[in-house]
């Protein structure tokens, strides 16, 4: 079976070398029947990977502790559905995983019509195989997910009891599909300059996969961070870790990347940014890949010293330089087609929020790779700590909160500014208000302020309010035109008729409740650890909390100890000690008790009896807008893409007719 | 003054800003990263000095005493050993076994006060020891 394995990834290999050099062939000399044989090979290239996946899938559920991988990562007492999850759990499976995702990816866009810009598939269909060719280079020869051990083990390893649960099996998926999504954008940028067409519809083409890759990147970003913040020593929701850094820069590239195309397809400006700022996001998820996987940094979540630093590097050096060559190549191509108008339009709002989200991105990469950068430069390694990125990111996020509210109100090409003026007092009003409000109340709630809170929150009023304003002001407008249609369905209308406007806006919401979350959990996070008694009643910040004794119970093999609170209003919360067989150490089980206003945090530290309990309390204020905020952005990410609108392409088997055309200007023959 | 320079000008302004506030940021929150093993071996200069110092957890040296968010441990590296006391919650995946990156400072006594432990995620991702 393992060799089964072998087999079908040496096959995946071989074919995936064949389809770049029929495709590209099929390209060059306009033949339909070689490109035809290419997309063969794409969609052949993904049965085979899936054929190798299920192969793993089988080893992993019959617990063939003869491959490494099976053993290092499961046991014979794992359930069925972690053994299955398990795939993605040690790094020659995820890196099997990850060229699954990529390879299902491409056949989908090999056989898939595009209504717009298929004349662009031929040309980068190569370049995905190129990408895929190189994962699997290193399936094959470096990290082999179906090695054997020199001897079979008589049981696995076992996934560590943290890693069995759902997190685990919703969150790498979904930054996967986000990472190596952004290969499909970068692919038709590539394949945009090598033909020489440089209009929008490379542009238009790939912002749908990009808002396809940067939902999935948001919503594991989320999911990472959610699981972070409930378990214990991976320093809360957001800790500055490389690993997480190295998943943020590509996300902070492709927004940057999701506004600026919107200029070019506009007002046909910063056509060569685009380009770089596609290169630039992609090179970002190799960096972030190796990063994770190489162990030069030192991270809580990276893979350990697999030794894959210089075939990444090599990866990376080789894309960013024949990516290079090809803008300057091209450069004539890349001119833009009008100049800025005004120094204040919808243009330069997002020239600035360019500039912001790159300037992060650049801090970012810094900080991220300083302790490198020191060791090489200063042959001793330093790090930043988290206050590094905090100061940054705090005046970073509130201009780009502001523009997330001011942006939609200014005008492309001119702004007027009357209706300017006219459009934010509201929301200034409103922000201000906000913002001088929390001087007053954050002090008798949370026990303390600070001003960067207050600018913050008066921000995300502003920015609420201006985008509310705007769909009301639109509602009105179509309200005025159909006096018949209910303000739900005006509002349906107006979403359904420019998705990609309003889609954004309502990503914009979202954005501003998240960026509310990290404000109140930032700024008010009050902690309190307190020795119970049973009956003993005990006031945490604004919460009254009667403890009434611990409980034991077991489940299958666990023993779960739980502390039992009641807090004032009647919910009771009970922060746990699960103590999982063969494992000494027993692993905590926070308990939330979680409203819009704030999280009840508690961790059960220690207990003894049925009577004593040791509870740690965090109150983290407003910090269930992040996850609520992170699924209206994903919900405005979908209603942009046009979820129950028409789809944007269709099956198709038959050769893109571009091939009989003729060579698009600026192609070499 | 033209748009262009205008433009050219308020961009400049926020990249000195955004500069200011980097270097700054820089300046302050910029720490030492070692092993254990380096850091006993510049012991003497590190008192007081903010750093990161990464090893394995000694189970034997755990103390432990939740009442108090007391918890005690070395950090080994080969026959290298670093005193750590921590103040707050033990997290998940500390145990005996695992590697630990402390971020705080060393004081006069030689003990290392840690302000921040991150337990190395468990997984999945096969240790390789310290060094």
């Amino acid at each position: 079976m393992p060799t089964l394995g072998d087999v079908l990834l040496a096959a995946a290999l071989a074919l995936a070398v064949y389809g770049i050099v029929v495709t590209w062939l099929g390209v060059r000399r306009r033949d339909s029947r070689l490109w035809w044989s290419g997309q063969g090979a794409a969609v052949a290239v993904a049965i085979l990977v899936s054929g190798a996946v299920a192969t793993l899938e089988y080893l992993l559920v019959t617990s063939n502790f003869a491959v490494a991988d099976v053993a290092e990562e499961t046991s014979r007492g794992l359930s069925l559905f972690y053994k299955m999850t398990a795939l993605w759990a040690g790094n020659a499976g995820s890196l099997l995983f990850w060229v699954w995702i990529l390879s299902l990816y491409t056949a989908f866009i090999a056989v898939r019509r595009h209504r717009d810009g298929q004349a662009l598939v031929p040309y980068a269909l190569p370049v995905l195989l190129v990408v895929i060719t190189f994962f699997l280079g290193l399936e094959n020869f470096v990290v082999r997910p179906f090695a054997l051990l020199p001897a079979p083990a008589y049981d696995g390893g076992g996934l560590n009891p943290l890693l069995q649960n759902v997190w685990m099996v919703i969150h790498p998926p979904n930054l996967y599909l986000g990472l190596i999504g952004m290969t499909i954008p970068f692919a038709f940028a590539i394949g945009a300059l090598v033909k020489g067409q440089m209009d929008a519809t490379w542009v238009r083409m790939t912002r749908r996969w990009t808002l396809v890759a940067w939902m999935f990147l948001t919503a594991g970003l989320l999911l990472g961070g959610y699981w972070a913040y409930i378990e214990l020593g991976w320093g809360g929701y957001w800790a500055w870790d490389p690993v997480e850094n190295s998943a943020f820069m590509p996300w902070l590239a492709a927004t940057a990347f999701l506004h600026s195309s919107m200029v070019q397809e506009r007002r046909g400006m910063f056509k060569a940014w685009n380009v770089v700022l596609i290169v630039v996001t992609w090179l970002l998820t190799i960096l972030g890949t190796m990063l994770t996987r190489s162990g030069i940094l030192v991270s809580i979540h990276a893979f350990t010293g697999a030794g894959l630093a210089p075939y990444f590097g090599g990866l990376l050096a080789v894309a960013g330089v024949g990516s290079l060559a090809l803008i300057i190549k091209r450069r004539a191509l890349l001119v833009d087609d009008r100049k800025l108008e005004a120094a204040v339009s919808r243009e330069s709002s997002f020239l600035l929020n360019n500039f912001l989200l790159l300037a992060a991105t650049v801090a970012i990469l810094w900080g991220t790779m300083f302790p490198l950068v020191s060791r090489y430069l200063l042959g001793q390694t330093l790090t930043v700590s988290t206050g590094y990125f905090d100061a940054i990111m705090a005046p970073v996020g509130l201009v780009i909160l502001l523009l997330l509210g001011l942006g939609p109100l200014i005008a492309w090409g001119r702004v007027s500014w009357s209706n300017l003026v006219r459009h934010v007092t509201l929301p200034v009003i409103v922000g201000v208000a906000a913002g001088a409000s929390t001087t007053l109340w954050a002090p008798a709630l949370y026990g303390t302020n600070a001003y960067g809170a207050d600018l913050a929150l008066g921000g995300v009023a502003f920015t609420l309010t201006a985008v509310a304003s705007e769909f009301y002001r639109a509602v009105r407008a179509r309200r005025a035109l159909n006096p018949g249609q209910g303000i739900l369905g005006t509002l349906w209308a107006l979403i359904d008729h420019n998705r990609q406007r309003y889609g954004g806006y309502i990503i914009h919401i979202g954005t501003a409740l998240l960026i509310l979350g990290i404000v109140g959990s930032f700024y008010f996070t009050q902690k309190a650890t307190l020795d119970l008694t049973t009956g003993q009643r005990v006031r945490v910040g604004a919460y009254t909390v009667r403890y009434l004794g611990n409980r034991q119970h077991a489940s299958g093999e666990d023993i779960d100890v739980a502390a039992r609170l009641r807090l004032g209003g009647g919910a009771m919360v009970t922060p746990g000690q699960v103590i999982y067989p063969g494992d000494p150490q027993p692993v905590a089980r926070v308990a939330i008790h979680s409203t819009p206003v704030g999280d009840f945090y508690t961790v059960l530290t220690s207990w003894s009896g049925s009577n004593h309990a040791t509870v740690e309390f965090v109150l983290n204020p407003l910090i269930s807008w992040i996850w609520i905020g992170g699924m209206v952005m994903v919900l405005g990410t979908l209603l942009a893409l046009g979820v129950g609108g028409a789809p944007a392409t269709e099956w198709a088997w038959t050769p893109p007719p571009l091939l009989e055309e003729a060579p698009a200007a600026g192609e070499s023959p | 003054m033209g748009r262009r320079y205008r433009i050219y000008a308020s961009a400049l302004v926020v990249a000195l800003a955004l500069g200011y506030i980097g270097a700054n940021g820089f300046k302050h929150f910029t720490e030492f990263y070692m092993t254990v093993g380096q850091f006993d071996a510049h012991l003497s200069h590190m008192v007081g000095q903010p750093a990161q110092v990464m090893g394995q957890i000694d189970g034997p040296t755990v103390v432990s005493r939740p009442a108090t968010d007391y918890l005690g441990f070395d950090l080994t590296q080969g026959d290298k050993r670093l005193k750590v006391v921590y103040h707050g919650v033990k997290p998940d995946t500390f145990s005996g076994t695992v590697q630990a990156i402390v971020d705080g400072r060393l004081t006069r006594g030689g003990v290392f006060v840690a302000n921040q432990l991150l337990v190395k995620c468990p997984s999945r991702y096969i240790a390789k020891p310290v060094g």
